[in-house]
């Protein structure tokens, strides 16, 4: 096998794009995960909501024929069914956990049942026109990075913003400051004046809106929804979040990595010719993942203060 | 403050409850129970028993499809379990059930029930089963009879299509995992591109999931720019065939006719007429010939594995690899042919 096919000049570029391509939807989950966790809230039905975004941007651009519609409909429904999430945990005070997972199961049955009602009479299987990439004049010349990130569709171009302007919006503005407050000392916040419950809400929604245009991303770049098409993105979005220490920017590059090891993985198996290769595939799909524990483990024992939101996972009673 | 808890947990108790409820009754619609007015020995009472919805993933189709050809012509009265787990608690309460009513022929279609359908048969000497499933692991017993499902011997005629249509010279092909159907049915594959097209290469691709289909794609997107441009699934054809559209490569249909997802791309589909198994089960129960429980071969030479082409993509299928197709599948159906079977490792 010639590493040269997998990373060298010529290969470069393909994998990057590959990169970013992958990247994405995980990408706006996580980043919108930290914006909640960092209020205090855990969104573990982040999956749920993946997956939800998925069908409703199916149907919807299925149809109207319109990606931008898909897209709309797919956050729209993130964002939904993150309020119904949040009346259990920002209002009812119920576990996070527990009615985070109820949120995925649920989503996971509903999604995959509605699928087959709205199309279970169509001969061939349903799908939907993904939008066209728009190449950025000047900035596509950059070397490598520019074919790499700025020809790509305009869905991908809006992501790129959205997780833009979170981690801006996290640590430049006035409300995040008080969405950092209410998930480090909400009794504190509180007494600032700050609407503890209202802050809160907030962050789960755009939570749940942004892991639902991830769902909406993948589903325009894939032109088909099958059951359980977002496969696991929402469980790895969280997991990225704790690996970079609650940090969007640190998100954004996680996300980045888990894709590029999975573009790196199938561009090996091709170059090896498949049967036997030197470093064995399944060592590849594991690798994310151990870099996560690996990193999760040195993060703990180097760093002395605790990332994690001090009133993470805990309901904040007045 | 109790009682602000106690109306809450009586609420919790009443959903868990309510849960339970639509967990048991999930997975057992009624399915369909006509008797034909056929005259002759009476329709079998046949279960069929599916670990996946039955409109969801071409595999439960194929089955679907199959006994109701069946049904429709008076062999059988048929009754359709989906989406039961595909654990040994799922198809035992299923296959208990079934068996408690009086159905004769209990049909477990999946992979995984092996040994549980051998446990429920030796419950009920009565009844019969059928297990369609990849290796039967020992399943044959007097009353448990094996279907197979040798695609890989469909493959190796797809291969030689592949090899004839290639540019490249290099094709590919996907799996979610590295196991032996799969193994065999890529491993095949090769070889028949190889005995038209010496020398051809071959990137197989293990995704690691069934059900990740942008993965799946990626997977078709990274052996494309290797220059493949033709593949085949192993159960993981919706991705495979979006990867082979993007790309304008061709590609194979798995176990249904596939042509209409991408009528430019598709050139065959590797069909499995289950319902030709299936027939000669329900044919050997009726003359009381279906003690002990045989093997039952789907495959090429039975006619139940077919190459269903596509009529818009045949135009570019050169005449010399068409040729070379229809030799190997008359050597196959004679016997002639025997492709082995490379599970790996």
């Amino acid at each position: 096998m010639s590493w040269s096919d997998v990373i060298g000049a010529d290969a470069l570029i393909p994998l990057l794009v590959a990169t970013l391509r992958l990247a994405i939807p995980t990408m706006l989950a996580a980043v919108g995960e930290c914006f909640c966790e960092r209020s205090g809230v855990l969104n573990l039905g982040l999956e749920g909501m993946m997956l939800t975004g998925a069908l409703a941007a199916f149907v919807g651009g299925h149809h109207t024929g319109s990606a931008a519609v898909g897209a709309v409909s797919g956050t729209l429904a993130g964002g939904l069914l993150a309020v119904v999430l949040g009346c259990f945990v920002v209002r009812g005070k119920v576990d996070q956990v527990v009615a985070g997972i109820a949120v995925v199961l649920l989503a996971q049955g509903v999604t995959a049942l509605a699928y087959l009602r709205l199309f279970s009479s169509a001969t061939t299987p349903p799908s939907v026109d993904g939008s066209p990439p728009i190449a950025i004049p000047l900035l596509e010349e950059i070397p490598v990075l520019g074919p790499v990130l700025f020809r790509q569709t305009a869905l991908v171009y809006a992501s790129m913003a959205m997780v833009a302007v979170l981690a801006w919006a996290l640590f430049r503005t006035r409300f995040g400051l008080s969405l950092r407050a209410a998930g480090e000392s909400p009794a504190a916040a509180d007494a600032a004046g700050i609407r503890v419950e209202r802050v809160r809400w907030i962050a789960l929604t755009v939570s749940g809106a942004m892991a639902g245009l991830g769902g909406a991303v993948l589903i325009d770049q894939l032109e088909l929804f099958r059951e359980n098409v977002t496969a696991g993105r929402g469980w790895v979005a969280i997991a990225i979040v704790i690996l970079v220490r609650w940090n969007p920017v640190g998100a954004i590059l996680g996300a980045l990595l888990f894709g590029f090891t999975d573009a790196l993985q199938f561009r090996i198996q091709s170059a090896a010719g498949g049967v036997e290769t030197a470093v064995p595939f399944e060592l590849f799909q594991a690798l994310p993942y151990l870099v996560t524990l690996l990193v999760v483990v040195a993060s703990a024992l180097h760093f002395k203060t605790r990332a994690q939101p001090r009133a993470l996972g805990v309901p904040y009673d007045r | 403050m109790l009682e602000r808890y106690a109306g809450r947990s009586v609420v919790a108790l009443a959903a868990v409850c309510a849960a339970l409820v639509a967990a048991c009754g999930a997975g057992d619609d009624a399915g369909e129970g006509t008797a034909p007015a056929a005259s002759g020995p009476q329709p079998v009472k046949t279960g069929l028993i599916l670990d996946a919805p039955k409109n969801a993933i071409a595999w439960t189709r194929a089955a679907v499809a199959a006994a109701e050809t069946l049904e429709d012509e008076g062999l059988i009265e048929l009754q359709v379990v989906d989406n039961v787990a595909p654990d040994a608690t799922g198809l035992k309460r299923v296959a208990t059930q079934m068996a408690e009513d009086g159905v004769e022929l209990i049909i477990a279609h999946s992979g995984t029930w092996g040994e549980a359908v051998g446990e429920v048969a030796q419950d009920y000497p009565d009844a019969n089963f059928a297990f369609t499933g990849a290796d039967p692991t020992g399943a044959n017993s007097e009353n448990v009879a094996a279907i197979t499902f040798p695609m890989y011997q469909g493959a190796y005629l797809a291969g030689v299509l592949a090899g004839g249509v290639t540019e490249t010279g290099v094709i590919g092909g996907t799996a979610g995992f590295d196991i032996p159907v799969c193994h065999a049915m890529l491993h095949s594959f090769a070889q028949g591109a190889e005995s038209i097209r010496p020398g051809i290469k071959m990137l197989p691709s293990y995704v690691g999931s069934w059900t990740d289909q942008e993965k799946i794609k990626e997977a078709v997107l990274a052996s494309a720019d290797q220059q493949a441009d033709v593949f085949v699934p192993c159960g993981t054809d919706p991705g495979t065939i979006a990867g082979a559209k993007e790309r304008d490569v061709s590609v194979f249909g798995y176990v249904v006719d596939e042509a209409g997802e991408a009528p430019r791309n598709v050139m065959a589909s590797l069909v499995w007429k289950l319902e030709i198994p299936f027939r000669a089960v329900v044919d050997d129960l009726r003359r009381d010939r279906f003690r002990p429980g045989k093997t039952y071969a789907g495959g090429v030479p039975e006619g139940a594995i077919e190459l269903v082409m596509n009529p818009e993509f045949s135009r570019r299928i050169p005449e010399q690899a068409l040729s070379a197709f229809r030799k190997a599948r008359a050597a196959m159906e004679s016997g002639e042919l025997e492709v082995p079977f490379v599970g790996g490792q």
